[in-house]
């Protein structure tokens, strides 16, 4: 028998839920050169293997509702994806930030550290300092931030203790 | 070219979830990395993995794949059941190893 109770139950955790939603995405614009920028903010916390995938869902959504081609959001959505599981795995938290252009994607990964030791070891491909834990679940096989680049029309890193900092530009007309 | 439906009828692996049974695959991709199914399996194609978690259906999802058949023994967890419900995915189970589902399904998708 359902009663109200179960009802409120039901209706408080979908509040929460939704809730939760809203508080992981924030939407702003943005003026550039007299252009109007969707851009939207995603926080990512550390170890959230829960909700990794969820920017990078997001974002693959938005670019499809504008008619982006395929290869194109799967180009994004790999960028984001590998971007927002390197702060879930490696980082004491951070954000995702995707600004919608005419022509591209510019997707925006910033953590608060500890920071890449060595940038040129991370960016090869097979190189990780993930833990056994993290590799038993499939990740940290050291190909994440190849396959980033590799999708990029555009790419930058930069790292310090104090957090990393990615950029990957995504143009809507590249064939890769 | 496979319907979903047929990994259930045809090559009898055990359904834990399959929303649409008539949806369509082309391929298939074997690995357990996830960031090498990320960045090489092909739109469409159906997973076959030791990787029973929800983070395996992130990934699937964002790369336009359809199905995964977990191998091994191996069964989802009620939270990855749930995710590809949401992103309608269809998740299969079996005894067999990678090896043995990767040759039977190039061999039902005519690969071989």
């Amino acid at each position: 028998m359902v009663t109200t109770r179960d009802i409120t139950t039901r209706l408080l955790l979908e509040i929460n839920h939704e809730v939760e939603h809203l508080e992981r995405m924030n939407r702003s614009t943005k003026v550039t050169d007299g252009l109007e920028r969707d851009v939207h903010t995603f926080a990512i916390l550390k170890h959230d293997f829960e909700n990794a995938g969820f920017a990078s869902t997001e974002i693959k959504k938005r670019l499809k509702q504008s008619g982006i081609a395929p290869a194109t959001i799967r180009r994004a959505a790999i960028a984001s994806y590998e971007l927002e599981m390197n702060i879930v795995v490696h980082s004491d938290g951070g954000r995702i930030t995707a600004e919608y252009g005419p022509d591209e994607v510019v997707i925006l990964s910033e953590d608060s550290g500890p920071g890449i030791e060595d940038v040129d070891k991370a960016m090869e491909q097979g190189f990780s300092t993930a833990n056994e834990w993290i590799r038993s679940l499939g990740f940290g096989a050291g190909m994440g931030l190849p396959n980033v680049k590799s999708v990029s029309d555009e790419f930058s890193i930069e790292s310090s203790a104090n957090g990393t900092t990615v950029r990957s530009v995504i143009g809507f007309d590249t064939v890769k | 070219m496979l319907k979903v439906g047929q990994l259930e009828t045809e090559l009898g692996y055990t359904v834990f979830t399959m929303m649409e049974p008539d949806a369509t695959t082309t391929d298939g991709y074997t690995s357990d990395l996830l960031s090498d199914v990320m960045g090489n399996a092909a739109e469409g194609s159906t997973l076959i993995t030791i990787q029973a978690h929800k983070n395996t259906v992130a990934v699937a999802s964002l790369i336009g794949m359809r199905a995964i058949i977990l191998c091994n023994g191996r069964t989802p967890t009620e939270d990855m059941v749930g995710a590809a419900m949401k992103e309608h995915i269809a998740i299969f189970g079996t005894d067999e190893s990678q090896f043995t589902v990767s040759y039977r399904l190039a061999k039902a998708l005519g690969k071989v």
